[in-house]
């Protein structure tokens, strides 16, 4: 058998140049910490393979939507599995990226000549909470209405930055319908050329994993299909158990609503700073972020005081998720809160 | 004989004659017709009863889809237009509207006016007078149909963080397709690991 599959095998590798991956890595690339970036790609796998069938059932038409998504969840079994594995991989893909990003920050893997890798996964990062926004919004109910009056209003302040977000931006066309567009197209569009690009300066810089002991590529490639594999049913596992919920229809004129995990700092920066913050704490994580490589770039004061402004920074994040999880609802916008 | 079938011819010539001018007339005089562009549509107020400066939230249904309409407070006092909308796909719209503050309190009609200028829905409402000053009036309405409202007209439930109760899709096929899946992504994933290991080891 193995004589009659060896050469088939062999001239489809030849073909393909899977001889290229034939190379070795750290043999530390192996631990956990080194495959949350891996563990990402695979998160981001599940939601576009989830975010297809979900896209043959929901209409991206300002009432339609919230119909459409409460027919998934409802009437068609298979597209209420495709959102719960959608929501959950969403997490899962926003989990996994912070916790990269901390790991990378941590040992200093953005340091020349990684520059490159680190800036282009700080845009990917930007990206994900792009797509993660016009998610929430496109299910029309009261959380998605709540979350674009919040950004139409951060897209005020920002002025003509903001032009995108507001309604009369291209006024043939609905906001939601639009941001649908963002979220299935453009920012999928810009996702994958940056992580073409991500994926190529790794290969070309190699994986950041000090030591001199060395394992073969594929043992890692196999460990990383391992964990993404289990990752997959996890989240499968998790849509069954824990399906999502819905609110009911959006109102627009009210504020009733906390957003999704991600954007809790946000959320505790608007509580903080009234409107400005949701534009200040975004702000100053990104400047931070795109600023650490030009900061810390040997070993020094910089180097230290980068350090702890970053530490500080993730630690004021998980605080801000969990105070502004915990309190009460705060308006923003001056409208009503209901109750 | 021949005289009878040219007159017979002739006469047959003047009714496709008359009747293709009855024909012309009939079409002419549909097309003079002003044709219907919009559709009849509802709106529903979760409080027939507001305040002058209130927010209100406003559900149009059944309008002509991607359709504009205005909505109008027609009163003792005059016309005030409040805001144009647009209509979706399937002819509905869902907005807050700020009633003028400046409105005298009394009896107005809430109109929805399509483009040529056509009454597409109404509703008979009743404007409170503003307290200068004042807090503004609570919302009324809570899930519960108000007095003054038509049958069969709903209320507008007060939003709130709390999900709804779905009636959830199950499908015996569906969840079976996903317990294998996750038992081969555990199986495959597991395997996987195992034969990495391996591989590790036996390259040292």
């Amino acid at each position: 058998m193995a004589g009659v599959t060896s050469p088939l095998v062999g001239g489809l590798g030849d073909r393909l140049g899977v001889g290229g991956l034939d190379y070795d890595v750290p043999a530390r690339a192996n631990r956990l910490d080194f495959m949350l970036g891996a563990l990402t790609l695979a998160a981001l796998v599940v939601l576009a393979l989830s975010g297809v069938v979900l896209a043959q059932f929901y209409d991206p038409t300002p009432l339609g939507a919230y119909a459409s998504v409460r027919y998934m969840l409802e009437k068609s079994a298979i597209a209420a599995l495709a959102s719960g594995v959608h929501v959950w991989a969403a997490s899962a893909a926003l989990v996994f990226v912070i916790l990269h990003l901390a790991a990378v920050f941590w040992r200093r893997g953005f340091r020349n000549p990684r520059e490159g890798l680190w800036w282009s996964g700080v845009v990917l990062l930007a990206l994900l909470f792009g797509l993660a926004f016009t998610g929430t919004v496109l299910l029309g109910d009261q959380g998605a209405v709540e979350a674009l009056a919040h950004a139409t209003a951060g897209a005020k302040l920002a002025g003509p930055l903001g032009a995108p977000l507001r309604a009369d931006f291209t006024p043939s066309t609905a906001l939601l319908s639009r941001l649908y567009a963002l979220h299935v197209s453009a920012l999928p569009l810009a996702l994958i050329a940056l992580l073409a690009l991500h994926l190529w300066l790794i290969r070309h810089l190699g994986v950041s994993a000090t030591g001199s002991e060395r394992a073969p590529f594929a043992s890692h490639l196999r460990r990383i299909g391992a964990v993404s594999l289990l990752l997959v049913g996890i989240v499968v596992a998790a849509a069954l158990v824990w399906p999502p919920e819905l609110l009911a229809a959006g109102q627009e004129g009210f504020e009733v609503t906390k957003p999704m995990w991600p954007f809790l700092w946000i959320y505790a920066a608007e509580n903080l700073f009234g409107m400005t913050g949701m534009l200040i704490a975004p702000g100053l994580l990104f400047g931070f972020l795109a600023l650490v490589p030009v900061s810390d770039r040997r070993d020094g004061l910089a180097s230290r005081v980068t350090r702890v402004v970053g530490t500080v920074l993730f630690v004021l994040m998980i605080v801000a998720i969990a105070y502004a999880a915990l309190a009460p609802g705060q308006s923003h916008l001056g409208m009503d809160m209901g109750g | 004989m021949r005289s009878h079938i040219l007159n017979s011819g002739l006469g047959s010539a003047r009714r496709r004659v008359t009747r293709t001018a009855m024909l012309a007339v009939v079409l002419v005089g549909a097309s003079a017709m002003p044709a219907r562009a919009h559709d009849k549509g509802t709106l529903r107020l979760a409080s027939r009863t507001f305040a002058a400066g209130d927010s209100i939230p406003v559900t149009g249904a059944k309008f002509s889809p991607r359709d504009e309409v205005t909505l109008v407070l027609v009163g003792a006092s005059g016309r005030h237009a409040l805001v144009d909308v647009r209509t979706d796909s399937v002819g509905a719209f869902r907005r807050v509207v700020l009633v003028p503050s400046t409105l005298t309190s009394g009896r107005y009609r809430l109109i929805a006016e399509a483009l040529d200028g056509d009454e597409a829905a109404a509703l008979d409402v009743v404007v409170e007078a503003n307290v200068p000053g004042g807090a503004p009036p609570p919302h009324k309405p809570i899930n519960h149909a108000m007095p003054g409202m038509e049958h069969g007209e709903m209320s507008m439930p007060m939003p709130t963080a709390a999900p709804v109760s779905l009636a959830r899709a199950r499908s015996a096929s569906v969840t079976s397709a996903a317990v294998l899946l996750i038992l081969a992504c555990f199986a495959a994933g597991t395997a996987l690991l195992r034969s990495s290991r391996h591989q590790q080891r036996e390259s040292h």
